[in-house]
């Protein structure tokens, strides 16, 4: 399980070179860099070289880092600064229109909260049962949408039972995310 | 934030786009970076305006808390969170049970050590319990339905 400990272990050992521990941290955190960049609406070429540019800025900032359970949410400001001005300098040279370049939400704003949590459900959903795991797949993450009759088929219950599943789900995923948060 | 709104926002992050990146994309992080030779932000001026100064903020995050966990079985779900005895007290063990059925009887909790049952409580399905007790090394809790088979969560020390 991930825990902020093990990110401080990481960040120590990432300070003094370890190659090991580099590798760890940016496979814990590269879905939340690269979803982040992703829901700005980048192209994937563009978000491509955020990602890359954030893990940069992250290894000059190493030394910076007072709390290492912030660490996910550093991410995702940076990504985001990092992708508008992306997006401004593709702006930029296309029609020269000068535009102010700086993510003006440097608080915590809902699509933060909701990336951060994001992120602890990708670590809280493999801890989930079979049936929730399998549930929730169908409700939230596929594309496109599956029917409630066929999501009722695949769970085994009736389709009016699909609400309250749902309901239960939830909150074994939320109780298991308070514990990562 | 009552628990529609909890569902509300945990439904919103579940519809976030999330993806890993390619395996191109992972490659160019895969090794450290050498920061002399890698194209810096624009200016050391204009990269505070990108960077964050420092990584706080703790005040945002709640304390780290016992393990939970939920254990699944063939007709219901324990949620279990062990928390140890701070000095004198007692080993706290909270949880909720979900079973499958929508409509269910209510449930017997059966709290054991070896031979022994410490403590017998009855909860609703979904509803959370909270059990204190002197534990030993070994014990389990028992979860009755009805006549179904029961289930059997074992714990040890701290965990269950």
């Amino acid at each position: 399980m991930v825990s902020a400990t093990d990110d401080a272990a990481l960040i120590a050992a990432c300070r003094d070179r370890d190659e090991d521990a580099w590798r760890t941290l940016t496979a814990r955190y590269e879905n939340l860099v690269y979803s982040t960049a992703l829901n700005t609406g980048l192209d994937r070429e563009s978000c491509g070289d955020v990602h890359q540019q954030v893990w940069l800025e992250l290894y000059r900032s190493l030394h910076r880092i007072e709390e290492p359970r912030a660490l996910p949410r550093w991410l995702i400001v940076t990504t985001r600064r990092l992708c508008y001005r992306q997006a401004a300098k593709h702006r930029r040279l296309v029609d020269e229109v000068e535009v102010d370049l700086v993510d003006p939400t440097p608080r915590a704003d809902d699509t933060i909260l909701a990336l951060e949590r994001r992120q602890r459900l990708s670590e809280a959903l493999p801890r989930l049962g079979r049936r929730c795991r399998e549930l929730l797949d169908l409700l939230f993450l596929r594309e496109p949408k599956v029917p409630y009759r066929q999501v009722a088929r695949r769970i085994g219950v009736a389709v009016g039972s699909i609400g309250s599943l749902r309901a239960r789900c939830l909150e074994q995923l939320r109780l298991l995310m308070e514990e990562s948060g | 934030m009552s628990d529609s709104h909890e569902h509300e926002a945990l439904g919103r992050a579940l519809g976030l786009r999330w993806e890993a990146p390619p395996s191109s994309v992972r490659h160019r992080v895969a090794k450290l970076p050498d920061v002399e030779s890698a194209p810096a932000l624009d200016s050391p001026e204009t990269a505070e305006r990108w960077v964050p100064e420092d990584v706080r903020g703790a005040d945002l995050l709640a304390p780290a808390t016992p393990s939970l966990r939920v254990h699944s079985f063939s007709y219901a779900d324990v949620a279990l969170r062990v928390l140890p005895p701070a000095g004198q007290e007692l080993w706290r063990i909270q949880g909720r049970v979900w079973i499958h059925d929508v409509e269910s009887a209510p449930l017997r909790l059966v709290l054991c050590q070896g031979d022994h049952v410490l403590d017998v409580r009855e909860v609703s399905d979904g509803e959370p319990f909270e059990l204190q007790e002197t534990l030993g090394e070994r014990w389990s809790l028992e979860v009755h339905v009805e006549d179904r088979p029961p289930l059997i969560v074992e714990g040890s020390g701290g965990h269950a």
